[in-house]
């Protein structure tokens, strides 16, 4: 390869590097799948987020079966 | 029926693949072709159509091998110089204020040669009273860059730093302990048979020559068996003497907030005898390995990747390495001559 193309490549790929660097990032202005949100989907994501949460929350004690109780019990 | 196919463009797209390199190998090797770093044979075996982040990583080594190899080539001590070229573009270390990335050329020592030069420099030292000494600090002066010097007298620092509270002998730390049979090592006894004038560097009443006088003893001495041991440490001194080149020692502090200097002798000098000084060493660098860490390098210097960057540090680098070659040398000369003595005087 001469040297003035390899120069001229090398350059157009950092070129490309830099550009890749600055280039801003698309806003992206609808959601996923192209639904749009609005208050009536907020409520519903609340009241499945504390339903979630209320099943962490009232964790059941298990008690333990009969043949891992030691004897003195 | 006549199958058609289709047609190819006449130039097809260059397949051009530099994961594994990043922004700093390409500017880099940019750089160095545009300043006939990298010869028109290394370029002509690359296709236009397909360049890899290897062809361009063997590109850069030959261009600095060519460049400074020849610099780094030493045949006793264990010093080596690298390339540092981060892949990742965030590396804070190798970033300039102006977030601009950074390469570096470093250097650092590997496991050092052991090497006896007594019967040497006291030919010298018998020459003329002071000589001797003088010679051995040129030593000296270029070995702090790696540490305390293993020398005779950076081993005669070292026991001031930890046996001797700062003295230059054991009799303080015997007095504080009250003890006449206190287990302190003694100097007498560390550094039998070594003459003071080669290990007690400070000692104002013993005869030492001034450097500048150093090189019309060299030439009147030029015939005699120390002749090229006076040369090659004359030359040593005169390129070590010039100042703000050399590759610069990292400032760094270690957990305790103190200084922290290279602990990589790339050399010990021993005086008559192989591991008369092991008790010293070990003890040193058992003191030092509890201090903290050590820097990466004994010296770096970094620069953008471009042709101001590479022409700004090249000197300092090859400046560098030609120290250290002489430092390489003297010290080959040295041990010649000690062996020499030797074997004809035993």
């Amino acid at each position: 390869m001469k040297r003035d193309a390899f120069e001229v490549m090398i350059e157009a790929v950092l070129s490309d590097m830099v550009k890749g660097q600055t280039k801003p990032s698309a806003k992206r202005s609808r959601g996923i799948g192209g639904l749009r949100y609005g208050p009536a989907e907020r409520d519903v994501a609340g009241v499945v987020r504390e339903l979630a949460q209320a099943h962490n929350r009232a964790k059941v004690i298990v008690a333990p079966s009969p043949e891992f109780v030691p004897p003195c019990f | 029926m006549l199958l058609t196919l289709p047609t190819f463009a006449p130039e097809v797209p260059a397949i051009i693949e530099f994961a594994p390199a990043g922004e700093r190998h390409l500017r880099l090797v940019l750089a160095m072709s545009q300043m006939g770093m990298i010869a028109d044979d290394d370029l002509a075996g690359l296709r236009r159509t397909r360049m890899s982040a290897s062809a361009i990583r063997v590109l850069i080594e030959k261009g600095w091998q060519r460049a400074v190899g020849s610099d780094y080539e030493f045949r006793l001590i264990s010093a080596y110089a690298r390339l540092i070229l981060p892949n990742t573009s965030g590396d804070e270390e190798f970033t300039s204020a102006d977030k601009e990335p950074l390469v570096g050329v470093a250097i650092n020592a590997d496991r050092p040669e052991w090497i006896v030069v007594g019967r040497a420099f006291e030919a010298i030292e018998n020459e003329c009273p002071g000589l001797g000494r003088t010679a051995l600090g040129f030593l000296d002066q270029v070995l702090v860059r790696f540490g305390c010097p293993h020398t005779p007298s950076g081993m005669m620092e070292m026991c001031q730093n930890i046996y001797w509270m700062g003295e230059d002998n054991e009799d303080l730390v015997i007095e504080e302990m009250g003890d006449e049979d206190a287990d302190v090592p003694r100097r007498d006894v560390l550094f039998d048979g070594v003459p003071e004038w080669a290990f007690n560097g400070y000692a104002p009443e013993l005869p030492r020559v001034e450097p500048d006088d150093f090189a019309a003893h060299a030439e009147r001495l030029a015939d005699r068996p120390v002749g090229r041991l006076l040369t090659a440490l004359l030359k040593l001194h005169q390129i070590n003497s010039i100042q703000g080149v050399f590759l610069d020692t990292p400032e760094e502090e270690n957990e305790y907030g103190e200084a922290s200097y290279p602990n990589e002798p790339p050399v010990v000098i021993e005086w008559d005898e192989e591991g008369q000084f092991n008790q010293i060493i070990d003890d040193h660098h058992r003191y030092e390995d509890e201090r903290g860490e050590y820097p990466p390098w004994v010296g770096c210097v970094m620069f953008r990747p471009d042709v101001a960057g590479i022409q700004e540090s090249l000197p300092r680098i090859r400046h560098t390495g030609q120290v250290l070659r002489a430092l390489d040398e003297a010290l080959i000369a040295a041990k010649e001559l000690h062996d020499e003595l030797r074997n004809t005087r035993p």
